[in-house]
């Protein structure tokens, strides 16, 4: 059985789903950060696989600039979010997404 | 050279936007002084231009100011090729009045750096009277009514916003919101002029031939109007008859009589009193005031068409300035009594205009402007060193103040008419008007209303003589009453910023009458006229003597009455007081006017307010009644809690993910097909 893209998207399809339940299902905020960054491993996953068997001769480093650009994106993201996080903290002292409830109409 | 009208106008403008560079609100204002003189300056050397030839055609050049296609359908049947113009026009009435304008303007602007020192809002005051000034230069260079309609209402603003300057002060914004309400009626009254105008004039201005150097005729043009309201009264112009003419009049002179503080809605003039006293000073000597008397002069053709509504003005003019001498006389507010005076000298300048007389009535304006600036400036200075309007409390300034209180003398006595003064000169201009009762085209008042006006003429002047010499010799003569805490010996003249505008207007109310000494060549009469040539008015002995009499007699019983205290000069008045119902003039007048302006002006202003309190704010509370209601259910939705909103985004990212797809593999019927 020779790996296809199929096989790549199933995977990114499963890594992407546990990211959301995690986010739908973790009350610590860092717990949904982590999630977070688990959606965009599998969004990155599917990235290259598309240029690993994809029209490889005409654009062969597409797919893998986008996924390092992804990467990249999704560290400058995870540091702002701690540092909110951080600060949910001081106001509020906790980190638990039920007891932060301000919107609340 | 006639373009230097231009940077007359616009050079006020640039300093008002410029002044907003300086750090300092005090180098701001300079800022602005230093606008205006340039446009005085020039100002001048236009008129002296003007002067060398002054029979010439008038300049005018002109900018389209918005172009609306031809025969584009505007509304209301009214089929228009409209593209008012905004611009210049130099002739004798423009070319004198800028330097008026401009010039006390300037002197008001520097007595403002002394009497407006540390006020909060020195900036936006001084901005405020540049911004005026240069309404008023175009308004009095206007070349058609379209132009001056714009500077008028700019005018009027500029005003408002001077009278509420303190804002703070409850008494100051009622004055302020009582005059720009009552002025708001003229406005409408000349807008309604104008459309009437406009829409039975304009397709005949177009067919007219082209101004030289425009490809358009400018629709609403003093020239071209002049000749059709001629035409118009012959019946040469197509759904125009006498009832068109008359009615444009009527709106006009009410417009010019709401403006210029005329009965029964003079009392918005009194209202100056609480304005910043330099500003009163520029409102009733050189801007709105004026406004009124120059807009008649400007539509002088149009008037000489239907004499009756030119007798109506005299009529009007003449009882306001009865009316307002009466209530001069018997106010005890120094800066109320000043605005009395000066709505009595209009309604003066209104009859010389109503008899045919428009040199002798411009003339009166021209005289007077000094006049009064000179005295509503001196008793602002008065006023500040001795912390109070009000004449009984005052006294013995002429020792402490000499300079201001000298000054004030000069102003009342050029004011009042004394022989010689320049009071003197134009009044014996209207009385002249009067008697020989005689319009340019041949027409004339009726012998009653003639008999009616002289009178009424007469007794304004001896009055307002009597009113003027009350003011200064009760104000600055004596000794000052006693008060708690005020301590007459501290009075000091004011400084010198505040005491050099005075003087330099004291000496221009007491020579500029000299440009209108009647019987000799070249003078007021020359420069402006009604009609293509100037008329020259012929010397009348009998005026010269009646307004020497009864100017300098009503000034010399004045001075008999109040500075001499003579005994028989005071019991002759208390007999004539006596044999009036004690009071009487100012318990008639005063309630009356008051009444006249509440049931026209504040009655149906108030109108607005109850439909806001009956109609509208039950509907808007209705709405947001209803909206409140209709917000708890969906409330419930919004937890606050991030697991549901996130749960929500993903479900919607979800349900458009499954959209796209379905539409792009063409299962979704209607959408993706297209290609």
């Amino acid at each position: 059985m020779s790996i296809g893209v199929t096989h790549v998207l199933v995977v990114s399809a499963l890594v992407f789903g546990a990211g959301v339940y995690g986010v739908l299902a973790r009350r610590s905020l860092f717990g949904v950060l982590l999630a977070l960054q688990l959606m965009l491993a599998g969004a990155e996953v599917a990235l290259v696989g598309f240029s690993r068997f994809g029209d490889a001769s005409s654009q062969p480093l597409d797919g893998m600039a986008l996924a390092l650009l992804a990467i990249l994106a999704g560290a400058a993201e995870a540091v702002v979010a701690v540092a909110l996080v951080l600060l949910a903290y001081r106001r509020h002292r906790t980190v638990h997404v039920d007891e932060l409830d301000e919107l609340a109409g | 050279m006639y373009n230097l009208a231009w940077a007359v106008v616009l050079v006020p403008l640039g300093a008002c936007v410029l002044s907003y560079l300086p750090e300092v609100p005090r180098r701001a204002a300079l800022f602005c002084i230093a606008g205006t003189g340039v446009s005085l300056l020039l100002s001048l050397v236009l008129l002296a231009y003007r002067l060398q030839h002054n029979n010439a055609a008038p300049y005018q050049s002109v900018i389209t100011f918005i172009t609306f296609a031809p025969n584009q359908d505007l509304g209301g049947g009214v089929v228009g090729d409209f593209h008012p113009q905004l611009g210049i026009r130099v002739d004798g009435l423009s070319a004198v009045m800028m330097p008026v304008v401009a010039l006390i303007s300037m002197l008001v602007q520097i007595h403002s750096m002394g009497s407006m020192r540390g006020d909060a809002g020195l900036r936006r005051y001084s901005v405020l009277l540049t911004l005026g000034t240069f309404a008023m230069l175009a308004f009095v260079s206007s070349p058609n009514y379209f132009h001056l309609y714009v500077m008028w209402e700019l005018v009027a603003v500029c005003s408002w916003l001077l009278m509420g300057h303190w804002w703070h002060r409850p008494e100051s914004l009622r004055a302020a919101r009582r005059a720009f309400l009552v002025t708001r009626v003229g406005d409408v009254a000349l807008l309604l002029a104008l459309v009437l105008t406009y829409v039975k004039f304009s397709a005949n201005v177009a067919l007219l031939p082209n101004t030289p150097g425009q490809d358009l005729n400018d629709p609403l043009s003093f020239t071209l109007l002049g000749q059709e309201w001629h035409r118009g009264h012959l019946g040469a112009v197509a759904g125009v008859g006498p009832r068109t003419l008359v009615v444009t009049a009527l709106l006009l002179l009410v417009a010019a009589a709401v403006t210029s503080a005329q009965l029964p809605v003079q009392s918005w003039l009194a209202g100056t009193a609480e304005a910043p006293p330099p500003a009163a000073a520029l409102i009733q000597s050189a801007t709105v005031a004026i406004m009124g008397v120059l807009l008649v002069a400007r539509a002088y053709p149009l008037f000489l068409e239907v004499p009756p509504v030119l007798a109506a003005l005299a009529v009007l003019g003449a009882l306001t300035a009865v009316a307002g001498a009466v209530v001069a006389l018997t106010h005890t507010d120094m800066q109320r009594i000043i605005a009395s005076a000066t709505s009595s000298h209009l309604g003066l300048a209104f009859v010389g205009l109503g008899v045919g007389a428009l040199s002798a009535g411009v003339f009166h304006l021209f005289t007077q402007a000094w006049a009064v600036a000179l005295l509503v400036l001196a008793a602002a200075n008065v006023a500040r060193a001795y912390g109070t309007r009000d004449i009984r409390q005052l006294g013995g300034a002429w020792e402490r103040m000499p300079w201001t209180s000298r000054a004030m003398l000069a102003g009342c006595a050029a004011s009042a008419g004394v022989v010689l003064l320049s009071g003197f000169w134009s009044l014996d201009g209207v009385v002249g008007g009067v008697l020989r009762n005689r319009l340019p085209n041949g027409a004339s008042a009726p012998g009653l209303v003639q008999g009616l006006l002289l009178v009424a003429v007469l007794a304004a002047m001896g009055l307002g003589a009597l009113a003027l010499t009350r003011l200064f010799a009760v104000a600055a003569l004596g000794a000052p009453a006693r008060r708690r805490g005020f301590q007459p010996e501290k009075v000091r003249e004011a400084p010198n910023g505040m005491r050099i505008p005075l003087l330099a207007l004291a000496g221009l109310s007491a020579v500029v009458g000299f440009a209108g000494i009647p019987g000799i060549r070249a003078t007021f009469g020359n420069v402006i006229f009604a009609g293509a040539t100037p008329q020259h008015e012929p010397f009348s002995l009998t005026a010269l003597l009646l307004t020497a009499l009864l100017g300098t007699g009503g000034a010399a019983a004045g001075w008999l009455i109040w500075a001499r205290r003579n005994p028989a000069a005071a019991r002759l008045a208390s007999r004539v007081a006596a044999a009036v119902p004690p009071g009487a003039a100012a318990a008639v007048l005063e309630p009356l006017r008051t009444r006249a302006t509440e049931l026209l002006i504040t009655r149906p202003a108030a109108l607005p307010t109850l439909l806001e309190r009956r109609v509208l704010d039950p509907v808007t509370d209705a709405v947001a009644d209803g909206l409140e209601v209709a917000a708890t259910g969906p409330r419930r939705l919004r937890t606050g809690r991030l697991s549901s909103y996130l749960l929500t985004a993903v479900a919607a990212t979800a349900l458009l993910a499954l959209g796209v797809t379905l539409a792009a593999t063409g299962h979704l019927p209607g959408v993706g097909t297209s290609r």
